[in-house]
């Protein structure tokens, strides 16, 4: 199982690191290019991540942006619909309007708002189905 | 009002992990202190579009520790530089740097940080 988590925000990172961390392996980048870097190196190697967590709001290249090559590089690779990568987008609570551009023209699967909630990110791992319902042994 | 760490937030949001929490304070330790010299550089050469970015930084750094006091002075920050008004930004980044002490010494003093730090 392996994660990516594409934050320029120390502290984000490595909580979503420690969150992440008792379920798999964790990849960090920390910007949009190495994002997209890691992302085709995965897909080349058959090895692709499970979920990727993805900042809106960086520098340079933003979360929308990167959401948007990740599925051209799927769609070139004809990765089938159902296989696609999940994308988890963060966001903070003052930039809704970037949430639901992702949603609905992005193509992204969830969303989480910062500061992250760990009872919302062990749902969304219950929803993929890489955690069950009753493992709290971990939490 | 507001808390130097308001323990009942950030532990409610962590589901009380306090493994999570120390982690994370820490990553805040060894990051703030470089970004508030650069904010200061940043304000010496009058680069508010990045003290703007910086301050956005650090709110969302301060927000997921629940330290108050030092995001309700990042958001001030952020706005005050929005409409470049150097003179506040000023004051404010003074109040970030002593408030910055203060909270590295709570965390310090509380055993919030991780062991190696």
């Amino acid at each position: 199982m392996r994660f990516l988590v594409v934050e320029d925000d120390f502290t984000s990172r490595r909580l979503l690191q420690k969150m992440l961390s008792p379920y798999g392996e964790c990849d960090i980048a920390v910007n949009g290019e190495e994002a997209l870097t890691a992302f085709k190196k995965a897909l080349e190697l058959d090895n692709p991540y499970r979920v990727i967590y993805l900042d809106i709001m960086m520098p340079e290249m933003d979360g929308q942006q990167v959401l948007k090559s990740i599925r051209e590089m799927e769609d070139e690779a004809n990765v089938a619909q159902k296989d696609e990568i999940k994308v988890v987008m963060t966001t903070a609570l003052d930039s809704p309007k970037d949430v639901i551009d992702a949603y609905y023209r992005g193509g992204c699967t969830d969303y989480m708002v910062k500061p992250i909630e760990k009872k919302k990110v062990y749902s969304l791992l219950v929803r993929y189905g890489i955690v069950q319902d009753d493992d709290l042994t971990a939490w | 009002m507001s808390q130097i760490i308001n323990m009942t937030d950030v532990l409610d949001r962590l589901d009380g992990d306090m493994e999570i929490f120390r982690a994370t304070c820490s990553a805040f330790i060894e990051v703030v202190p470089d970004i508030i010299a650069e904010l200061r550089t940043d304000l010496t050469n009058g680069h508010f579009s990045l003290i703007a970015r910086n301050a956005h930084g650090l709110k969302g750094a301060s927000a997921n520790i629940s330290a108050e006091i030092f995001l309700d002075l990042t958001k001030e920050l952020e706005t005050q530089s929005k409409i470049q008004d150097n003179h506040t930004c000023d004051e404010i980044l003074t109040n970030l740097e002593n408030h910055y002490t203060k909270l590295a010494a709570y965390l310090a003093e509380n055993d919030y940080l991780e062991d190696d730090l």
